[in-house]
């Protein structure tokens, strides 16, 4: 099952059947991009999308395909796998089935310092007087706050994994409910559709945006696989954590900053998306097992996978359904799914602890 | 006791350490050698477990110094201070998705890096490791696929492929059956006779401590009220201080170590 390679003092150990898996997932992941990229008011055929992203056939496949298309597909896979692996990071050091960005009002905080940020720095013409790049710093600082807050109140109940959820849904209601009075106390930029982009909406993503997001998330992905190596030993107790030889609080501190950072950096960009950081990692765990480096590259395409879908959902249900225009956010597909596996995971922690 | 100072492989001076403001332990001194089983007894809550935990830097000290090999603990890097100290502590936990082998591997992180993640030494260690707790061949089987005993064994392989000199372990027979505290105990015994280890260990049942220790620590209130090698220390007057209970004491036919029968106890019921 595993299969060691050394080389002049490097060394590295591979297992060998989630190495496969993890290709499998990645073409399924690969083959979901392209098919998605081809949905759509103008459908065009899978053959043609290759062709598009090289620049060949038809100057309006490309255009559609290249400027409007792969960005909010490259978007939604980024945001996916983003959330995919904060819920992880959240998960390990929790030590808590049900934590995830969402349960925990991550993603919330992080809408709310969007909004402020939006709020603040938006002046009577409507009009952003910043950079929109900074927005992710607002995110960020939202994020972090609210994942901070909760993980300091849960340690009121040590070992209490219900109390720390409810604090979380305490922070997420509470987060909501300051979002929408921002929103209707201030002129914000771009007001319809920032109200429509908190429910997790693509439909207003960009070339620039696409950029931006990859360049944070490689980032943020490399911090990630360097700190794996500790991921691995935090599913332990703590005891046994600190006697293997890890820094307990360094690794803690590390893993909650990291997660936050992966929620606000997908949240940024695709809006307030739920669930998928609880989803996608238990289904590659099912996959892949607890070995970290395999989870994590499973997570990763899986929650892409999710998002990917949903997103083509969200573009296509209206239209084909009702024959209107309309969008329905990304978000509200991925809480679909993702609510009744909340109801699930609940139900199966009930009767373990009997 | 007076052990010559050279000899000296752990050290405590005048250790002070407390929860919520009441002092636990008032300037403990200790002094254990290399190459032996150390065994810790006493009553609980007379702070053997706080002991350990304070040498394996999962609690720190409010005064005092506890050095290891001559140096100060709190002077270790925590990766560095893995390498020398593997400590076992009470009720481990690890997924159960967790395959033996999975777990056993996590010893060997203070030996990694991000580049050097499965050396040589690495896969030998814990294949060692795997073979000497008898549980190489289940090391594909999940932690929730294996028995108490098999789960008890994988752990302490854990901490034996950590290749440290000392091994501390806080109660491992716990939870255990009587033939799983045994198997549990000789393969400790094992360890430290085939690989030179310094064991640490803290035990409830004194007559099993009596038979695997080289040298006893007898602890009451924070306290330590006798040491000595096991025939040396162990007699009626010792039990009736530290478990406060009647009890008479005999050599055991088998194995010619202190064996002790409980008679009754001596504690006030209020």
């Amino acid at each position: 099952m595993y299969k060691t390679w050394r080389y002049n003092g490097l060394s590295m150990l591979l297992n060998i059947r989630n190495l496969w898996l993890n290709i499998a997932l990645g073409l399924f992941m690969f083959a979901l991009l392209v098919f998605s990229i081809g949905i759509g008011t103008k459908y065009i055929p899978p053959d043609q999308v290759l062709f598009a992203l090289f620049g060949e056939g038809k100057t309006l496949d490309v255009f559609v395909v290249q400027g409007l298309r792969i960005p909010r597909a490259i978007i939604a896979i980024v945001s996916g796998g983003a959330l995919g692996l904060a819920g992880l990071l959240l998960q390990s050091v929790t030590k808590n089935s049900l934590a995830s960005p969402s349960v925990f009002g991550v993603v919330e905080g992080a809408a709310l310092g969007a909004i402020i940020f939006l709020a603040y720095f938006t002046d009577n013409h409507l009009i952003v007087d910043v950079p929109i790049y900074l927005l992710p710093i607002a995110t960020s600082i939202g994020s972090l706050l609210a994942l901070t807050t909760v993980l300091l109140l849960a340690r009121f109940h040590p070992g209490n994994m219900l109390m720390m959820i409810l604090y979380g849904i305490a922070i997420a209601t509470l987060g909501k409910a300051l979002t929408t009075l921002f929103m209707m106390s201030n002129s914000v930029y771009r007001a319809v559709e920032v109200s429509l982009w908190l429910t997790g909406d693509l439909a207003t993503v960009n070339v620039d945006e696409m950029w931006i997001q990859l360049t944070v998330f490689a980032f943020l992905f490399c911090i990630l696989l360097g700190f794996s190596r500790i991921l691995d030993v935090l599913v332990l107790n703590d005891d046994a954590v600190v006697s293997m030889g890890v820094n307990l609080k360094v690794a803690q501190y590390s893993s909650i900053i990291l997660a936050a950072l992966l929620t606000a950096c997908a949240v940024s960009f695709a809006g307030g998306i739920g669930f998928v950081g609880l989803v996608a990692p238990h289904l590659a765990r099912m996959i892949v097992g607890q070995s970290i480096r395999s989870l994590i590259f499973a997570t990763l395409f899986i929650g892409a996978a999710i998002v990917l879908v949903a997103d083509v959902f969200a573009r296509t249900f209206m239209p084909i359904l009702f024959n209107n225009n309309m969008e329905i956010p990304t978000g509200v597909f991925t809480a679909v799914i993702g609510a009744p596996y909340f109801f699930y995971l609940i139900y199966q922690g009930s009767k373990v602890k009997k | 006791m007076q052990q010559r100072r050279e000899n000296v492989h752990l050290l405590v001076d005048d250790l002070c350490f407390g929860y919520d403001n009441t002092l636990l332990f008032k300037q403990l001194n200790l002094s254990l050698i290399k190459g032996r089983i150390t065994v810790f007894i006493g009553p609980n809550g007379c702070g053997k477990s706080t002991l350990l935990r304070n040498i394996a830097r999962l609690l720190k000290p409010s005064s005092g110094e506890i050095s290891l090999a001559g140096k100060n603990i709190e002077s270790f890097a925590t990766q560095e201070f893995a390498k020398s100290f593997a400590f076992l502590a009470q009720t481990p936990t690890a997924p159960d998705e967790l395959t033996i082998f999975q777990l056993v591997k996590l010893g060997r992180y203070t030996h990694q890096s991000f580049f050097k993640e499965w050396s040589v030494e690495d896969s030998e260690q814990v294949e060692k490791a795997l073979r000497a707790t008898d549980i190489y061949q289940l090391r594909d089987r999940k932690l929730n696929q294996i028995s108490g005993g098999q789960k008890q064994r994988a752990w302490v392989s854990v901490v034996l492929a950590q290749d440290a000199e000392t091994i501390a372990l806080d109660e491992p027979i716990n939870h255990l059956d009587m033939s799983y505290q045994l198997e549990c105990l000789n393969l400790i015994k094992q360890i430290n006779v085939d690989y030179g280890k310094t064991i640490l260990l803290v035990l409830h049942d004194i007559n099993l401590a009596a038979r695997y220790a080289d040298y006893i620590f007898a602890m009451k209130d924070g306290e330590i009220r006798a040491q000595g090698k096991p025939a040396d220390i162990i007699n009626t007057q010792l039990i009736e201080d530290i478990f406060s209970m009647k009890s008479h004491i005999i050599e055991d036919p088998i194995f010619h170590t202190p064996l002790c029968i409980p008679i009754a106890s001596l504690r006030k019921s209020r």
